[in-house]
This record gives C-alpha cells, sequence and structure tokens, in this order.
C-alpha cells in the first residue's frame, strides 16, 4: 500500500515532465503554474495562492494515505516468496508471449536511450566540450549539488532509521515509527518546488537568494530523495538490527562503535545503492534549480532545458550526453566497487 | 549454580513459567517439541528478553535485570554467530575487545585460540569462505576468549552433518572439562547427545516437564 501510494506522490507532483512537455497553460499543473507566476510573471500573491491549493489537495491526499496505512506495519526484514511457475515442454504459446512482453517492455526502456546518445554523438564534438564555459560550470554545479545533496540525503537517512529502529525494537511503539517513516515520505506530497517557492518568499527579503541558492538546492534535494534512501536502506538496517541484535547485546556491541564499525560496514551495499540513487536523482533536477538557478548557477539539467528553449540543439545534446555519462558512471561505480561483495 | 525459579514471560501461545536448578559443571541437554518454549529459556537466562515475574540467580546473585554482556554467560546460536564484514580473527577478538582495539596481550591470547581451534591458516579469511564447521569453531573461539563459566548452546550444530556435530560435541566436551563451563544446550538431535550431557530436561508449553537420565532416555527410546 505504502509503495502505490509512494507511486501515485511522483506522478501527483510530476514538475519537470509537464514544464518540459507541457502543452501550455490549458494543460499545465498547479506547480508548473506557480513556477511561471514567480519566475516568468513574478505575480507573488498569485504564486501564493495556488500554493495554497496545493497544500490543501496535498493535505487531503496525506490523509488518505494516512487512513489507508493504518495497519501498516515495518517488518523485522522482508521475505520474498517468488512462486516460479512450472513451465511445461508445451507451453511455448505461454513462453514466447512471455519473451515478447520482455521485449517490448526493453525495446520502450532501450531505444529512447539508444537514440538519445546516436543523436548526441552527431552532434556533439568533444573539442568543443572543453571550450564550453557554460557547460563545464553546469557540470561543475551538478556534481558539487548532486554530491552534497546525496549524501546529506543518507546520512540523515541512516540516522532517521536509528530513531525508527529503537523506537521500534526497544521501545516497542511502533506507532510513532509509522507516523516518523512518514513524515520523511512527506516531500513526496508535499512538492519540492512548493518548499522552494515557499523558502524564495521567506528568504527573499532576508537574504541574498542568490547567495544562499546552492544551501537551499542542496536541501530541498536532500529532502526529495530521503523517502528513497529510507525504502533501499530500510529493510537492510531492521533486518541487520534484528537478526544480530543478540550477537550485538551478548558482546556489549553498543554506541558509536556499533554504527562504525559493525551496522554501517554490513549495509555497504545498500548504502552505495542508495548514495548513487540520491546522487543521480538530485543531479537531475530540474524543479528546485529552475527557480533558484541563476547563470552564475546552474546545473546540466537546468542548461540543458534552457538550450531546448533558445534552440540551441547542439549545446543540448552535449548537456545530455554529459549528463548521462555522468549518471551512468556513478550507479556503475556505486555498483562495482562498493557493492556486494561477489 | 544456578537457580531459576518460577521466571516467568507471555509468549503468543502460552505464558511460561519454568523452575530449574542447574549444579556448576553440569551440562544440561533441553528437549521439547518445536514451539514448546526451549529457546525462549536460554534467552530468558541470556538476557535477550526479561522475564515478567520469578528470579534467576547465578551463584546467589540475582541476575534478571542485568545486562546480557555483564552476565557470567556466553551463547552460540544456530546462525548469525559471526559478523560478515570482519575476518576470522576479528570474529574472535570481539570476545575480549568489542571495539577491536587490542593490546599484545590480548593479540597472544587470539592467537592461542586460532591454534588451539586449528584455525590458525584462516586467520584472515573472510566468513563467507569458511564450511559451516568451521564458522562454529570461530564462533566457539570467541566464547573461549570471552571467559564465561555459563554456555547456552541453542541448536548450534542443527545445520551440520552428523559426523561433523559429533567432532564439535567433542570439542565442546573438551573445553567443559579444561574451563570447568556449566552447559545449557537444546538439542535438535537429543540421541547424539546421550553420551555427552549429565541429564535431559523435557520442556512442554513453557513448563519444565521432567528430568531424564541419559540412560533412561536411551531405554524410552529404544
Amino acid at each position: 500500500m505504502i509503495t502505490s501510494a509512494i507511486i501515485f506522490c511522483l506522478c501527483f507532483t510530476s514538475f519537470v515532465v509537464v514544464l518540459i512537455l507541457g502543452g501550455g497553460p490549458k494543460y499545465s499543473i498547479i506547480e508548473v503554474a506557480i513556477y511561471y507566476a514567480l519566475k516568468i510573471e513574478f505575480n507573488i500573491d498569485r504564486a501564493v495562492a495556488l500554493g495554497i491549493i496545493q497544500i490543501v489537495l496535498a493535505s487531503v491526499l496525506a490523509l488518505l494515505i494516512i487512513s489507508f496505512t493504518k495497519n501498516y506495519r515495518i517488518e523485522p526484514y522482508i521475505k520474498i516468496n517468488l512462486k516460479i511457475p512450472n513451465i511445461q515442454s508445451n507451453n511455448y504459446k505461454i513462453l514466447t508471449y512471455d519473451i515478447f512482453i520482455i521485449l517490448v517492455g526493453i525495446a520502450v526502456f532501450l531505444l529512447p536511450i539508444i537514440a538519445l546518445i546516436v543523436s548526441c554523438l552527431k552532434v556533439s564534438n568533444f573539442y568543443s566540450l572543453i571550450g564550453n564555459t557554460g557547460l563545464l560550470n553546469s557540470l561543475y554545479w551538478t556534481i558539487i549539488l548532486g554530491f552534497s545533496s546525496g549524501i546529506l540525503s543518507v546520512l540523515l537517512s541512516i540516522m532517521l532509521l536509528m530513531t525508527l529502529k529503537i523506537l521500534i525494537l526497544k521501545y516497542k511503539i511502533k506507532w510513532l515509527a509509522v507516523m516518523i517513516e512518514l513524515s520523511g515520505n512527506l516531500i513526496l506530497i508535499l512538492p519540492p518546488i512548493l518548499l522552494a517557492t515557499g523558502i524564495f518568499l521567506s528568504l527573499r527579503n532576508i537574504f541574498n537568494i542568490q547567495q544562499i541558492a546552492p544551501y537551499v538546492i542542496i536541501g530541498i534535494n536532500c529532502l526529495t530523495t530521503i523517502p528513497f534512501s529510507i525504502r533501499i536502506l530500510g529493510s537492510d538496517y531492521i533486518r541487520i538490527s534484528s537478526i544480530y541484535s543478540r550477537l550485538f547485546d551478548a558482546n556489549n556491541i553498543r554506541g558509536i562503535s556499533r554504527v562504525l564499525k559493525y551496522e554501517i560496514p554490513m549495509m555497504r551495499s545498500s548504502i552505495a545503492t542508495s548514495l548513487a540513487i540520491s546522487i543521480t536523482l538530485s543531479m537531475g533536477d530540474l524543479g528546485v534549480i529552475s527557480l533558484f538557478g541563476s547563470t552564475d548557477i546552474r546545473t546540466l539539467p537546468l542548461y540543458i532545458y534552457q538550450s531546448l528553449g533558445s534552440y540551441r540543439m547542439d549545446n543540448a545534446a552535449e548537456g545530455i550526453l554529459l549528463l548521462l555519462i555522468l549518471t551512468t558512471s556513478i550507479i556503475f561505480i556505486a555498483e562495482q566497487i562498493f557493492g556486494e561483495k561477489k | 549454580m544456578i537457580k531459576i525459579q518460577n521466571i516467568s514471560v507471555n509468549l503468543d501461545a502460552f505464558k511460561t513459567n519454568y523452575s530449574l536448578n542447574v549444579d556448576n559443571g553440569e551440562w544440561i541437554g533441553i528437549i521439547g517439541q518445536s514451539g514448546s518454549g526451549k529457546s525462549t529459556l536460554l534467552n530468558l537466562i541470556a538476557g535477550f528478553i526479561y522475564a515478567e515475574s520469578g528470579s534467576i540467580r547465578i551463584n546467589s546473585i540475582e541476575i534478571n535485570s542485568i545486562h546480557p554482556s555483564e552476565r557470567p554467560v556466553s551463547c552460540l546460536f544456530q546462525e548469525n554467530n559471526l559478523f560478515p564484514h570482519l575476518s576470522v580473527y576479528e570474529n574472535i577478538a570481539i570476545g575480549i575487545s568489542p571495539s577491536l582495539k587490542l593490546n599484545a596481550g590480548e593479540k597472544k591470547q587470539i592467537q592461542d585460540t586460532l591454534d588451539y581451534l586449528n584455525l590458525s591458516d584462516k586467520s584472515n579469511s573472510d566468513i563467507g569462505m569458511l564450511s559451516g564447521g568451521e564458522r562454529q569453531r570461530v564462533a566457539i573461539g570467541r566464547i573461549v576468549l570471552s571467559n564465561k563459566n555459563i554456555l547456552l548452546l541453542d541448536e548450534p550444530f542443527s545445520q551440520l552433518d552428523p559426523n561433523l556435530r559429533i567432532e564439535m560435541l567433542n570439542l565442546i566436551r573438551k573445553i567443559r572439562d579444561e574451563k570447568q563451563l556449566t552447559i545449557i544446550m537444546v538439542l535438535h538431535t537429543p540421541i547424539e547427545a546421550i553420551n555427552y550431557v549429565d541429564r535431559f530436561i523435557q520442556i512442554k508449553n513453557g513448563r519444565i516437564n521432567r528430568s531424564i537420565k541419559p540412560t533412561e532416555y536411551s531405554l524410552e527410546i529404544s
């Protein structure tokens, strides 16, 4: 149930897709309308009014999710029972059908990526990449902001999970643990663009927004990726705490030594996955950066979006290629170097 | 001497009530059906669960509210006795220093234990590279080092093949004789322990049903 709620929330807050592919005001969503009100029209009253509508909608959604997840339990560890169908030798029809569905799935996923790479390679010139300061500056900020938010997100998720573990295993207060876990998922209901708008409006009269922009972007992107980090790290952390609890207790392994020398090394693989996903998600963000970004602070997604908007297709292609190489490398390094030992 | 008096804890199916006396140096085999409360008794003695009422005294000292690590008790379980990210050496070292900060004397003790258990050549091996028997020997190494005089065994050898199980029981007997250990052992195949235990305790629905001498038990099953 909680997983379907997360998927629904992701669709509910699909700012980037609508911003890039939306068909004008007629097919817009509230988040994009907020963005236009702030960034294009600079109509703060309209942005505030739209923000309130989104908050009301989000609250209704939050209440619905909480009511549906009343009996939600965090299991000590997840058991997956996969029933492998017994494929009879004469059941070729089903087998062919399955293979067809799998191939279609792969094609839907892979073909656009292949097309993208081919078109990028056609228009991109590697020598021009070196001389393109705008692109290199975007690459620099993508790495800085992506890594900072990703690392912060994983650290905060581990701290949140430690709190959950103590509440569940030690104090047996499951309802509070569920509420804390749901609070980590609140960002899925409260869209990052809305949060960014709130911060933008609150701080614009106190600070120079451009000066604090990197910190705000890191903070919001970190919050955005926490639900994913918790999902990836959660079951592993609770499983380790649960199955080794007697060994920890019997040998007086506790405190910071337990966390640093035992729990974190045993979670090495899930931490690597979580870190890779958090960093790449933060790197790919276009919501918050579109509000707080400028010509000085611009990530690759914003660079690509602006290049597309001004019909500089070569620049956009270079940006896409660079972003693709960057995110793929991060996932590959995480899997190969920090992943599960074979 | 271990003196257990009316210790109770609520389980899903029933409420336990154990009373039992175990002499110093005695080896007790716990038998009973699955879910009868055998492991719960060990968990109560070890301190992994706390009794709701009753008392557990070891050499006249009440231990019911003492943390597991401060009890004179070491444990060996069926699985998850070792940390998979640590080497053989480090897993044994936990017995004297959980922080793994070791002085020269402690390093010497660990090396002696590795030699004693014929694990010297595996000292730096990953746990994942060891066989089932070797893994349990590493866990026994940690117990030997921890220097506690009560040993609780919760079906630790049930996943090993029969010959290896006997080999392990012989090793436990050797350690028990050298260190004067008191042993309480939950058994998966009681017949194999007839030549090792001083008596069997049968548990049924969270209560000690009866105490049987190994000779009586072998007569019963024959």
